[in-house]
């Protein structure tokens, strides 16, 4: 049944992914020239959306927004992925241990704090920007991936094939390897892409406040905190920003559904 | 209604699940306080027959045929008018015990529930009547009070549980699908012992679903006996077991009493692997606050030895420390005290084995579901065990190896490419032993290893175990519950009981002239196959 | 039951105090000094000198950190730099707007996802369920602040049904400042009741597949019986780990949402000192919103054993 969101998922994805990226190259206008004269235009040939209360075009900002939001989101999942996997590998290798509680408890510490009051404290001490943001969501998924990797490999640990691993002489880190790892990698994806939507709408969340991408770096997120005020006479200024997140991130848990599902490995059986 | 008439009636019952035929053609019937055993291996359909009686199939299902139950027509029954029936003038037990019961609710209330709804009573009344079941079922309220929670209870206990829900108002027919599979040989017997009381103090009916051959002859009066969800044999049980009139009906029985052909070898002067005073002791949770830590000691200072190219068994009950013990031999398992020898050198007891004493001793495990890496394939499953030799054979020795290997196994070369998912559960085994196999160990522990095994699976894979100990002068550790099997396959049995050895002797003599009191116990409590006049004749 | 309250009571401890830690090390030790970082650039040697030693900060920093921790025992949460009030003071007032507005937008998510999510379940594959999973897969992709802009957009500037924002207090009597907390709790509630809906609906599922549900039915229960006195309390275990971590998403989407309504909250405070670089202020009000979420937390937990008896340990 969810395969079915697989492939809108995916397209959707595609779609802004592919802005993203077209955007470091090329946008059909330049999101730093400011022309009042031309502002708060409808969609027409020359803007496709429109253009905003500076006269920028609403493609071209969308676009390069793409960018912001989806940079930030991806290498905060990388940070996560890549510094939570380990932890919880290791908890669950050594679990009941002292590493194991440590690891937890300080899991369950950093979960107090939610990915605002991280970017809310190094702003504070070191200004707004987006390498904040992504530091501070990118801290907030450590625990996210490490509990799941942890609670993943404690099931996988307790399965024959693992003592099998062990009387062939192999050491925990190993069979952390080549056993473990390989029977979560399905789990992970999927919670990456999870993560990489939460991500979205957090980096926006911070950019609505001014903790994120500063200007003159268009972010979805600032586009909609300048159309606050505007929002009675120009209201497609706040809809536009606010419908490419909802798509972007709708695309990646479709996506995320329906690799779930691709994925299962019961379901992998009967094809 | 007449007496005469059967209580239940199944004519020409079929059962398709999403399109895929379950059950074909099924007929049988049971008359009041009789009992009748249903016998099949798995995917016989057996279980679904059952719920097919209670009207409890998955979603999917398409039935045609009648079920007719005390004169009603429970087919066509609307589903307001099955739940006054369940429950009450039919009552099931399921195979699960520990899954059986809803965790959060006391053992009192999941009783008492299933009173309050058929009876018109006030729930204090329904309460006291649920103790008056649970004492009537082997659980005095003394001992297990009705605030207990499942999770307090042991699987034997659970199971009286299940049971005291399922007589509580006294049902006609009580269905029970694997009562007792998934407990010990001693809680076996009572559990049977206890549903044979209860179907003859109350002339209740008893339809009792089986694998095991020999539980069934105790207990039915009459069986059927089943197969890919047709029936292919019926009739009193004494008539069947003797005449073994169908094949499939022979087959069973004479896997169930399959004894293995073995020479016997001459046993070495020093021992392979000894046993000296081995204690293994687990941490408890904590219960108070600030007491010290308890230990729970599952292996107390045993001592035993295996001599190459015989055939150990070790029997006892869950929780005896069988299992433990086996993991502590291989140094999968910490051990706190004692010492385990190889060929008279020491073994390091913290679990760090050098690679030497590895490569002499590999293992087969009970679940094999669980026993390997789904995502590997069999090739390499197989040949991990290669990761202990010093010196690791370069590719081509490796797969002629591992094609070597699964030859002996009784697979081919193809298989090697395949995942394990593509294998049935005797196949699996075969599999578990070619990895065990495959650095040419001196010792094989098996772990429950045919537990989990239909019975003819079951006869095949002893009988490989049996060829592969002649051929390459193996030893194995026979770790099981089931005694029948033991009998069959090892040259020495030992019991035991929390954490000890309590009996030792070579196996025809303990199963004949059994000594200790708990071992006495053990092969009472066994169902025992009557002999077969067909067999007997043919020999 | 004791032990693990004494287990969950010492984590609780050690979270706050290693929380304090984090946040006086991010504001006061991080920013190298925090008195000129506190007034900028182009501040004058004495003013620095007179704000540090205003901040007490010619003590050692261990001391300056017992003093801060002390202080919020007894209330002293300093005082802010920019407005020259008691924080406290300032703190007290807006609280009463933040939190009422983060437990108003739970019981709006708890509301809606509860019998939507086993509606859904009991409904499963069907219509109902299909409709249920598309509406929440919309709900948990929308921005909370957007939706709240859509909703004034709707319903204080089309319809006038609600004021477009601002707060008139608790003195203004309870009804009128809940009104004034409604629109921003539905937007907050909006995204948190899909992700709880769905938690709840793949709980259930999970659950109605279990052994003892066929018991039940053996019992003679009807489905529905089955479903509400024995699945949906075990089907809660999981879905109050949820409800916990979801508390500090809506109260740090609370903080972000009151720009939209313009509600005197914890929020504005403390984007202002931010901006103002009021470190003082910044310090306690974050850890006021640690020890909120801890707490909370700390009473999911005590849930769970209440729910789940084999947390309680064996007798």
């Amino acid at each position: 049944m969810k395969l079915r969101s697989l492939v809108p998922g995916a397209v959707l994805v595609l779609l802004f992914f592919s802005a993203a990226l077209i955007s470091y190259v090329w946008t059909p206008f330049d999101v730093t020239l400011i022309d009042i004269k031309s502002r708060f235009q409808s969609p027409d040939t020359m803007h496709w959306l429109g253009t905003d209360h500076f006269g920028r075009d609403l493609l071209s900002m969308l676009m390069v927004g793409a960018r912001t939001s989806i940079f930030v989101a991806i290498v905060a999942v990388g940070i996560g992925m890549l510094v939570g996997v380990p932890l919880g590998l290791a908890a669950a290798a050594n679990s009941g241990n002292l590493l194991d509680e440590a690891i937890m408890r300080t899991n369950d510490m950093v979960f107090a704090f939610p990915a605002l009051l991280i970017a809310i404290l190094i702003t504070a001490s070191y200004g707004p920007g987006a390498v904040n943001a992504i530091i501070a969501i990118g801290i907030f998924n450590i625990p996210v991936f490490a509990r799941l990797s942890r609670a993943a490999a404690l099931s996988i640990w307790k399965r024959d094939f693992v003592l099998a691993a062990r009387a062939a002489g192999k050491n925990a880190v190993r069979i952390s390897f080549e056993h473990i790892l390989p029977n979560i990698t399905n789990l992970l994806i999927v919670q990456g892409t999870i993560q990489f939507s939460l991500g979205i709408l957090a980096e926006a969340g911070l950019s609505f406040v001014g903790l994120g991408a500063q200007p003159p770096i268009p972010s979805w997120g600032r586009m909609l905190a300048d159309s606050q005020t505007l929002i009675m006479l120009e209201p497609q200024l706040a809809l536009i920003p606010g419908l490419a997140i909802v798509l972007t991130v709708l695309g990646l848990n479709l996506l995320g559904d329906g690799l779930r599902d691709w994925l299962d490995p019961r379901l992998r059986r009967e094809r | 209604m007449n007496a005469n008439m059967p209580l239940l009636v199944i004519n020409n019952l079929n059962l398709s699940i999403h399109g895929t035929p379950i059950l074909g053609d099924v007929s049988l019937q049971i008359e009041a306080g009789s009992v009748l055993g249903i016998i099949g291996e798995s995917g016989s359909g057996k279980s679904m027959t059952a719920l097919s009686i209670m009207q409890l199939l998955p979603l999917g299902s398409e039935v045609t045929g009648t079920i007719s139950f005390n004169g009603q027509l429970l087919t066509s029954m609307d589903e307001s008018a099955l739940c006054d029936i369940r429950g009450n003038d039919i009552g099931m037990v399921f195979q699960e015990p520990m899954t059986a019961l809803n965790p959060v609710q006391n053992i009192g209330e999941q009783v008492a529930e299933c009173i309050a709804l058929h009876k018109h009573v006030t729930s204090k009344q329904a309460l006291t009547e649920a103790a008056a079941v649970l004492e009537k079922v082997g659980l005095p309220n003394d001992e297990f009070p009705l605030s207990r929670y499942p999770h307090e209870l042991s699987g034997g206990q659970r199971q009286r549980v299940v049971i005291a829900i399922a007589v509580a108002l006294e049902p006609k027919l009580l269905i029970a699908d694997e009562p007792t599979t998934a407990l010990d040989v001693t809680t076996q017997a009572e559990i049977l012992a206890l549903l044979k009381s209860l179907v003859e103090g109350s002339n209740m009916a008893m339809i009792l679903i089986t694998h095991d051959l020999a539980v069934v002859s105790e207990v039915a009066d009459h069986i059927v006996i089943m197969r890919d969800g047709r029936v292919l044999d019926r009739g009193p049980t004494d008539a069947v077991f003797n005449e073994l009139a169908h094949p499939y009906t022979r087959a069973l029985y004479e896997a169930s009493s399959h004894t293995p052909q073995r020479n016997t070898t001459h046993r070495p002067d020093v021992p392979l692997v000894r046993l000296d005073k081995l204690v293994c002791e687990y941490p408890m949770p904590r219960k108070s606050l600030f007491g010290a830590r308890r230990w729970f000691r599952a292996v107390n200072e045993v001592s035993l030895s295996v001599y190459a190219g015989e055939s150990v068994g070790l029997v006892g009950e869950s929780g005896c420390g069988k299992s433990t013990l086996a993991k502590a031999l291989l140094g999968l398992s910490p051990v706190q005290g004692g010492s385990i020898e190889l060929r008279g050198k020491q073994i390091h007891t913290d679990m760090v084995l050098s690679r030497q004493i590895r490569r002499e001793m590999q293992v087969v495990f009970q679940d094999p579901y669980s026993s390997f890496n789904p995502r590997h394939r069999v090739a390499r499953l197989v040949s991990e065990p290669l990761f202990l030799l010093d010196n690791p054979p370069s590719r081509d020795e490796r797969s002629s190896l591992i094609r070597s290997t699964l030859e002996s196994v009784g697979l081919s070369e193809e298989d090697s490419n395949k995942y394990i998912h593509e294998f049935s559960g005797g196949q699996r085994q075969r599999i578990a032993i070619a990895r065990a196999l495959i650095i040419k160990p001196a010792l094989i522990v098996l772990d429950e290893a045919v537990s989990a095994l239909d019975v003819s699976v079951r006869a095949q894979v002893l009988d490989l175990l049996a060829s592969l100990a002649d051929t390459h002068k193996l030893a194995y550790l026979f770790i099981s519950h089931d005694l029948s099997v033991v009998r069959n396959i090892t040259d020495r049995v030992l019991v035991m009981k929390d954490g000890q050895i309590v009996e030792r002797r070579d196996t025809e003599s303990l199963f004949t002239k059994p000594q200790h009191e708990y071992t006495k116990k053990l092969l009472a409590a066994a169902p025992q196959l009557p002999q077969s006049a067909a067999l007997s004749i043919q020999t | 039951m004791l032990h693990y309250i004494f287990k969950r009571t010492l984590i609780l401890l050690a979270t706050l105090i290693v929380a304090s830690l984090v946040v006086f090390v991010s504001l006061e030790v991080v920013p190298g000094d925090p008195a000129s970082y506190m007034l900028g650039l182009n501040a004058q040697e004495d003013t620095i000198a007179a704000l540090r030693a205003e901040l007490g900060l010619d003590k050692s920093k261990v001391a300056r950190y017992f003093s801060w921790v002390g202080g919020l025992f007894t209330g002293d949460f300093g005082t802010s730099y920019t407005y020259r009030t008691p924080v406290a003071d300032m703190v007290r007032d807006r609280m009463w707007v933040s939190l009422p507005l983060a437990i108003y937008a739970l019981a709006l998510s708890t509301l809606i996802a509860f019998p939507a999510g086993v509606y859904a379940a009991s409904r499963r594959g069907g219509a109902g369920d299909t409709t249920v999973m598309g509406l929440t897969q919309l709900g948990v992709a929308v921005p909370n602040f957007w939706f709240a802009m859509l909703l004034v957009l709707l319903f204080a500037i089309k319809l006038r049904w609600f004021s477009a924002g601002g707060f008139p207090g608790w003195d203004a009597g309870f009804f009128q400042a809940m009104k004034s907390l409604t629109l921003p709790a539905v937007a907050l509630a909006l995204p948190q009741a899909s992700i709880l809906t769905r938690v709840m609906r793949s709980s259930l599922l999970d659950v109605l597949n279990e052994d003892f549900m066929r018991t039940a039915r053996a019992k003679g229960l009807s489905r529905r019986q089955a479903l509400w006195k024995h699945a949906l309390r075990n089907a809660m275990i999981p879905v109050l780990t949820i409800m916990g971590l979801q508390f500090s998403f809506l109260l740090a989407g609370a903080i972000i949402i009151e720009n939209v309504f313009y509600l005197p909250g914890l929020g504005r405070l403390i984007f202002q000192s931010i901006a103002s670089r009021d470190l003082i202020v910044v310090e306690s009000v974050v850890m006021l919103l640690v020890l909120a979420v801890v707490l909370v937390t700390f009473v999911v937990d005590l849930a769970y054993a209440w729910v789940d008896p084999r947390l309680r340990g064996t007798r």
